[in-house]
């Protein structure tokens, strides 16, 4: 599952699952992600998880959609799975760049 | 105070050279383009390039021919290394934005047009006299030269206000979001450099070495910038426990 596909489960699951049109869950979804710094388009399973997790509920609840919590819980629970049974390589980004910038003394130190 | 600021300026090239090295010996492991592009750009523009136009500058006394070949090469190897910051920029921070690449395409353009003007026009040796300029040319490719770390210390603030949010969420180490903080430092510092240097171009049409507050403002920059380069990459224990054990940024509401 790739960073973009992430997003599209996602959105089209919220769309199947609730009374939100495809408009409302993309931008539910999209403004959810801008808050914590995420790109749709580069969001991987493992971070949708924590999104999940931690402020889809939040986001859901108040746009009145019922049950919210349970719904977060089951789509963690398909990600979680889904994201599992998938071997693709994942994307080298600027996050990892920077992770790998650092002398190896000091990383040693650190771990 | 010259003195001073010459210290500045040789901390800036030692940690350049330094650091350079050692993502060069990451690439060596990793065998990235990102790495390779950084310890290219790092070891040209920091150290190499500063070396030859100060033996430029310093060294040779003799013919007009011999300065023009140190100026030459030194600005050459400079260009290389800006050429290589901004496939950095690009390829790190917007790989996959059109617009970027035609950025990226467009600014070493405009550094190999710079460069072909100010050897053409002789304005080349104005880098290694006192002789105010006499055109565009100098000015233009500080300019163009400057775009090169302006663009990248943008990104790296662009993406440490982005990595601040994820920190909230657990979502970035705090260390990790630090370091992209010093490196848009550490590249910012010489953008600010370059815009110094312009400006004192445009107004007394010579290099910075004619003023003190000038020399002094840029060794400023420089060891700013290498006290920043030094933390991102050898952060000594202490920092990494005050990064570490500091309060993070407080969940949005």
């Amino acid at each position: 599952m790739t960073g973009s596909s992430t997003f599209e489960w996602l959105c089209a699951a919220l769309e199947a699952r609730t009374s939100m049109s495809k408009l409302e869950a993309r931008g539910t979804v999209r403004l959810v992600l801008r808050d914590v710094g995420l790109d749709p388009s580069t969001v991987t399973p493992r971070q949708m998880l924590v999104v999940i997790e931690r402020l889809l509920g939040a986001a859901l609840a108040k746009r009145k959609v019922d049950q919210a919590a349970e719904l977060c819980q089951a789509l963690m629970r398909e990600l979680d799975s889904v994201a599992a049974s998938q071997t693709e390589a994942r994307e080298d980004t600027a996050y990892d760049l920077f992770d790998r910038l650092e002398s190896d003394s000091t990383r040693r130190g650190r771990k | 105070m010259t003195a001073l600021s010459v210290a500045g300026l040789v901390l800036s090239m030692l940690a350049s050279l330094v650091v350079g090295s050692r993502v060069l010996g990451l690439w060596w492991r990793t065998r990235k383009l990102p790495e390779l592009l950084l310890a290219v750009a790092t070891l040209c523009v920091g150290f190499i390039a500063y070396a030859v136009g100060t033996a430029g500058k310093i060294l040779v006394e003799g013919t007009q021919d011999q300065r023009a070949l140190f100026t030459l090469i030194g600005l050459s190897v400079e260009c290389i290394g800006h050429v290589a910051l901004v496939a950095f920029s690009w390829r790190v921070f917007r790989p996959r934005e059109a617009w970027a690449g035609g950025l990226a395409g467009t600014l070493t353009a405009l550094i190999a047009v710079a460069l072909a003007g100010e050897i053409v026009s002789g304005e080349l040796l104005r880098y290694s006299d006192m002789i105010p300029i006499s055109g565009p040319w100098v000015p233009f490719g500080l300019a163009a030269r400057g775009a090169a770390p302006t663009w990248m210390a943008l990104e790296c603030f662009h993406l440490h206000h982005k990595l601040r949010l994820r920190q909230r969420i657990g979502l970035a180490d705090p260390l990790v979001v630090n370091r992209v903080l010093l490196w848009g430092v550490a590249i910012g510092c010489p953008a600010l450099g370059f815009a110094v240097s312009i400006a004192h171009r445009l107004v007394y049409g010579t290099g910075l070495r004619a003023h003190v507050w000038a020399l002094s403002t840029v060794s400023l920059l420089a060891t700013t910038s290498a006290v920043a380069l030094s933390l991102a990459f050898f952060p000594p224990k202490v920092y990494r426990r005050w990064l570490e054990e500091r309060p993070g940024p407080a969940p949005r509401a």
